[in-house]
This record gives C-alpha cells, sequence and structure tokens, in this order.
C-alpha cells in the first residue's frame, strides 16, 4: 500500500481503525525517505531499528492505548540527543559523538511510541539561514533543488515537504523552524521560551534557544508541540502548566510596516498584504503599529546570540567527547581541534562572541544589547495590550540559491529580519504557508508569522487554522 | 570601521587560525561589528537588571549511584586508561 501526503490526524485514523500497521506506515517512509535522500540530502542518518520501533508501536496500538503520535514517522533535527545514536549537530567536531541519555523532547515522544525515522541536517550548530553550513553538505529545497530549503532546520523541513516524514523536531534560536517552514511550504511553530525543556539539546543562544515543530497542517504542529511541552526540572526555565493560557481569542491583528521598507521582496508584500485582506474577510481587524526599537532587534540579537554561542561552544575543546586533534601541547591541542572541527560560520560567531564579550567592548556591545533587548519587550508588551497577535512575513525572500549569500554574512543574517523578535521577547512564532511566489520560472513558497504574548501558544494555532484555511496554493 | 586584533581575538577563543584565515577574518568581523553598531543609537538603559533570567539551584541532594554513568562517558572520551581520563602533562620543565 503507497501510504503519502499522510497528515498526523489521517495516519492516526488509520491506525487506530486497524486500516495500517505502524509496520507498514514505516515501511513507506522508509523507503521513501530512502530512495529520496539521495537527491535532498535531508536526513544524516536514516535509523536501522526503524521497522523495531514501529512494532513497539503495533504493540501499543493493540494493546488499545494508542495515543495521536503512537506510531507517526517523525525526523529529529541532529542537535537533540537520542540515545546510543550519534548527535553531530551538523559538526565535524562531534562527528563521532553517541549520545549517553535521550533528550527530554525524544522521552516524550518514545513514551508516545512515535517512530523516529532519522536524525537531520542542519547549519553546523544551528548557525545559518540555509544548511549551507552543515559539514555534511548542504540539503536541498524539495520545491527547487538548486535551492536551499532554508535553516537552521532545514533538514528537518525538507524531510516533511519532501514527504519522507510526516513531522520533524526542529529548535528555533532566531528563526530556524519558522524559515524552513516557510521555504518549503509547511507549518513551523516556535514555543514560547521555557515551554519545552532544552534537556538534552545542544546550547546555542540560551536565552534565545527553544524546541518546536514542523507539520504540514497547523493541527500537525500542534499535536506535535502539545507532546513535547511539559515541565521539566532538569530545564530551569522550563514553565509550569499554569502559565499556559488556553483559549485566548485572536481578533485583533497589528502590523509593523515600518519594517518593510528595506530589503523585503515586492512581491512578499504584496502577498503578504493580499494575505491580511483576506483575514479581514474572515472578521479579523487589521491595524499599524509602531514598535520603534524593534528595528535594532537584528543587531542586538547579532550581539547576544554570538555571545552566547561564544561561552556554549567552549565545551567543544576534544578533550571529554568528540573529536580530538592533537598540537604540540594541551593549549594546541584546543586549539587544533577547533580549528578543524568548527566550520567558518562557527568560528566568525564565536570570534564575534568574544569581541562583544571582551573587557573595554562589552558595555558598549553586550551590556548595550541587553539594554535595548529589554527596551524592545517593552514596547511589544505594550502593543500587546490593544492588539492580540502580530503579523509579518516569515522571511523577506523565497528559498535563494545554493551558493547565493554563503559569502556574505550580512545578507545571509538578514534573512532572519522577522523571526529574531521572538525569540528576543521569548513569545511564541508560528509560520504558516501563504502561496507562492516566482523566481527564473519556478513557484516557491513563501510564509505568513504570527507572534503572540507569552504563554499564548495555543491562540496561533486558532488563528493558524482560520489563516490556512483561506489561502490556497 | 573598528579595529580588531584577530589574531588575539583567535587565541581568546581557543582556535587556530591560518593568515589567510586573519585575512578574511579582518575583512569579515569589522562589517559584522560595523552592522551592529546601529544599537548604540537606540534607547534603553544599560543597568544591572538581567531581565528574566536568573540562575536555579537545586537542593545538592539524591545523588544517583557512584558509576552508573561511569562507562558512557568513559567510552566518550577520546583518550582514556582503566576508566580515567587521559589529558596532557600542563607542567614542562624548561
Amino acid at each position: 500500500m503507497e501510504l503519502q501526503n499522510l497528515t498526523i490526524e489521517e495516519a492516526h485514523t488509520l491506525l487506530t481503525q486497524g486500516s495500517i500497521t505502524a509496520v507498514d506506515l514505516a515501511e513507506s517512509y522508509l523507503a521513501r525517505a530512502k530512495e529520496k535522500n539521495k537527491e535532498i540530502n535531508a536526513y544524516l542518518e536514516i535509523f536501522d531499528d526503524v521497522l523495531d520501533q514501529a512494532r513497539v508501536a503495533d504493540e501499543i496500538i493493540s494493546a488499545g492505548k494508542a495515543t495521536k503520535l503512537t506510531g507517526i514517522p517523525i525526523a529529529i533535527k541532529d542537535n537533540i540527543l537520542i540515545n546510543g545514536r550519534i548527535a553531530s549537530g551538523g559538526s565535524k567536531i562531534l562527528e563521532n559523538y553517541v549520545a549517553a541519555y535521550d533528550a527530554y523532547v525524544i522521552e516524550k515522544l518514545k513514551a508516545e511510541g512515535a517512530v523516529c525515522i532519522g536524525r537531520t541536517n542542519m547549519d553546523e550548530f544551528a548557525m545559518g539561514g540555509s544548511t549551507e553550513n552543515s559539514a555534511y553538505g548542504t540539503t536541498k529545497n524539495p520545491y527547487n533543488l538548486d535551492r536551499v530549503p532554508g535553516g537552521s532546520s532545514g533538514g528537518s523541513a525538507a524531510a516533511v515537504a519532501a514527504d519522507m516524514a510526516i513531522a520533524a523536531l526542529g529548535t528555533d534560536t532566531g528563526g530556524s523552524i519558522r524559515q524552513p517552514a516557510a521555504l518549503c511550504r509547511l507549518v513551523g511553530f516556535k514555543p514560547t521560551y521555557g515551554a519545552v525543556s532544552r534537556y538534552g539539546v545542544m546550547a546555542l543562544g540560551s536565552s534565545l534557544d527553544q524546541v518546536g515543530s514542523f507539520g504540514k497542517t497547523v493541527a500537525d504542529a500542534e499535536t506535535l508541540f502539545k507532546s513535547i511541552r511539559g515541565s521539566d526540572s532538569r530545564d530551569s526555565t522550563s514553565l509550569p502548566d499554569d502559565f499556559f493560557r488556553e483559549g485566548t481569542s485572536i481578533k485583533k491583528i497589528g502590523v509593523p510596516r515600518q519594517f518593510f521598507t528595506e530589503g523585503v521582496d515586492k512581491d512578499v508584500i504584496a502577498t503578504f498584504e493580499e494575505s491580511l485582506e483576506a483575514l479581514k474577510g474572515k472578521g479579523y481587524e487589521i491595524v499599524d503599529i509602531e514598535l520603534p526599537t524593534s528595528k535594532y532587534a537584528l543587531a542586538v540579537y547579532y550581539i547576544i546570540m554570538p555571545a552566547e554561542a561564544s561561552t556554549n561552544l567552549a565545551r567543544y575543546d576534544g578533550i571529554r567527547y568528540g573529536v580530538q586533534v592533537q598540537g604540540k601541547d594541551l593549549l594546541d591541542d584546543y586549539m587544533q581541534t577547533r580549528k578543524e572541527g568548527f566550520g567558518a560560520e562557527v568560528r566568525r560567531r564565536i570570534l564575534l562572541g568574544t569581541f562583544v564579550l571582551s573587557s573595554g567592548y562589552a558595555d558598549a556591545y553586550y551590556r548595550k544589547a541587553i539594554a535595548v533587548r529589554n527596551q524592545i519587550k517593552r514596547e511589544f508588551e505594550k502593543v500587546l495590550n490593544d492588539v492580540d497577535v502580530i503579523a509579518t512575513p516569515t522571511s523577506p525572500t523565497p528559498a535563494f540559491k545554493i551558493g547565493d549569500k554563503v559569502s556574505d554574512p550580512l545578507a545571509m543574517y538578514a534573512q532572519d529580519m522577522f523571526t529574531v523578535i521572538a525569540n528576543l521577547l521569548g513569545a511564541p512564532g508560528i509560520s504558516i504557508p501563504m502561496g507562492k511566489v516566482e523566481r527564473d520560472g519556478s513557484q516557491l513558497p513563501i510564509g505568513m508569522q504570527f507572534i503572540s504574548a507569552r504563554g499564548t501558544d495555543s491562540s496561533l494555532f486558532a488563528i493558524g487554522k482560520d489563516f490556512e484555511g483561506i489561502i490556497k496554493g | 570601521m573598528v579595529e580588531i586584533d584577530i589574531a588575539k581575538l583567535a587565541y581568546l577563543a581557543r582556535i587556530a587560525v591560518t593568515d589567510k584565515e586573519i585575512e578574511e577574518l579582518e575583512r569579515e568581523i569589522p562589517e559584522i561589528i560595523t552592522f551592529v553598531d546601529q544599537i548604540t543609537e537606540a534607547g534603553g538603559e544599560i543597568t544591572k537588571e538581567t531581565g528574566d533570567h536568573y540562575n536555579v539551584l537545586r537542593e545538592d541532594e539524591d545523588p544517583h549511584a557512584t558509576g552508573i554513568h561511569a562507562k558512557e562517558m568513559v567510552d566518550a572520551m577520546p583518550d582514556s586508561k582503566d576508566g580515567y581520563l587521559r589529558v596532557r602533562k600542563i607542567i614542562a620543565q624548561d
């Protein structure tokens, strides 16, 4: 039986009705994953125990204990630890690193009997917006193989878009779930900071990182999020369940049009404006909002994130785990290991972070960035007294060509202009397909982003479902 | 444009760099710093506040049994002997 293009809901129904088994489902997705991975390079590894996992799921189903994710084929970003499996973070420095425990989110998936198909390609340590910074080759966009899938969770996005998994986990520090979701015509959800435990997830920018979900529909992204959400004492930023507000209704959408003046493709803005009109037709009210300090968000982000990354990545020294390159003495071991083990973008960000934290510059850069971040938060909170949600395009362009931006770091960073704000705020953000634009004769997907107040994750799913119902293509 | 001593930064960050890499980084890092420099014109007073983040400590109790994670940790080490991590001698005689 050919099983493809299924949503979690559809597959769950087939499984619990007994029309198919989890092994049937796994075989279909596994075969396609193996076939398509040759050209797409979404997976760094397709696991050898997928059918065993499916058999466990079938037992859970036969026992009548199936939950939504039981037997569902899911792809896992390679910076999330799975006990006994390599977790490389897309880096050469961890090419031989075998995880000794499960991340919290993996414990959750295993408890439901979800089937992990493999670990997906990513920009090294989640630094990038295209997967071109992976030490293991670029992932291709399933909609156009000459173009990037976005990043850093580009492998997870491409895996779902090419039907090599039904849903996927990614991580989002500055847009790394939402931007690839937009470029691969998926729904991508970054939860409230603290909603999902980061226990067992490689740290990039610890005040920004969050694990989230990819799905073909809003309902799928929601189902996967609800499964991994939960309070966990092993992540000190984990929030209690009662922090989250269910059922806040969204009627008023704020649009910060001052952001759209430069660096955004005209047809992306036009499609965005048409989408807002469609939302008006659904009864939503659209108002202009001012977030004056938010124009500095990208600059603030590219100070705070490298600062945190440079400290977080100090642990990769070749001594306790990972690759070790011998130098002439201990200091040289560190220097050579990190030279050989890290790619160009990671080294660049470590140096940037080291600079903005260094004596004499920390006040002007790092501490000033924290102050501006707090100012952005205050403005956002004020705006949210008046509107329920903020809407922007997810990314300023559709998928760009492989190689187009690799030699220009600032052009690559500009991809994050609309997404970093949610991470700076700790707020939830969702990207939903909003149609396609044409480049070189190819129809390329773009996304609509909604951001709301911390703890109102569920309201993004509500507006998301309304939105996907009215947007065609 | 900001003057940045890339060789010194790389040393602080414990990353060896070749002369060619220094040359590239001497162009790229100041470009990025010039871009982020725009925050100097933004509002927001530098204070001692750290925002929403603070250290959360747990009670020092309920330790796990000694050695139950030792094998995985030793297996992950690039260089080990008899259950110990082996590192280079750091004190040398001139």
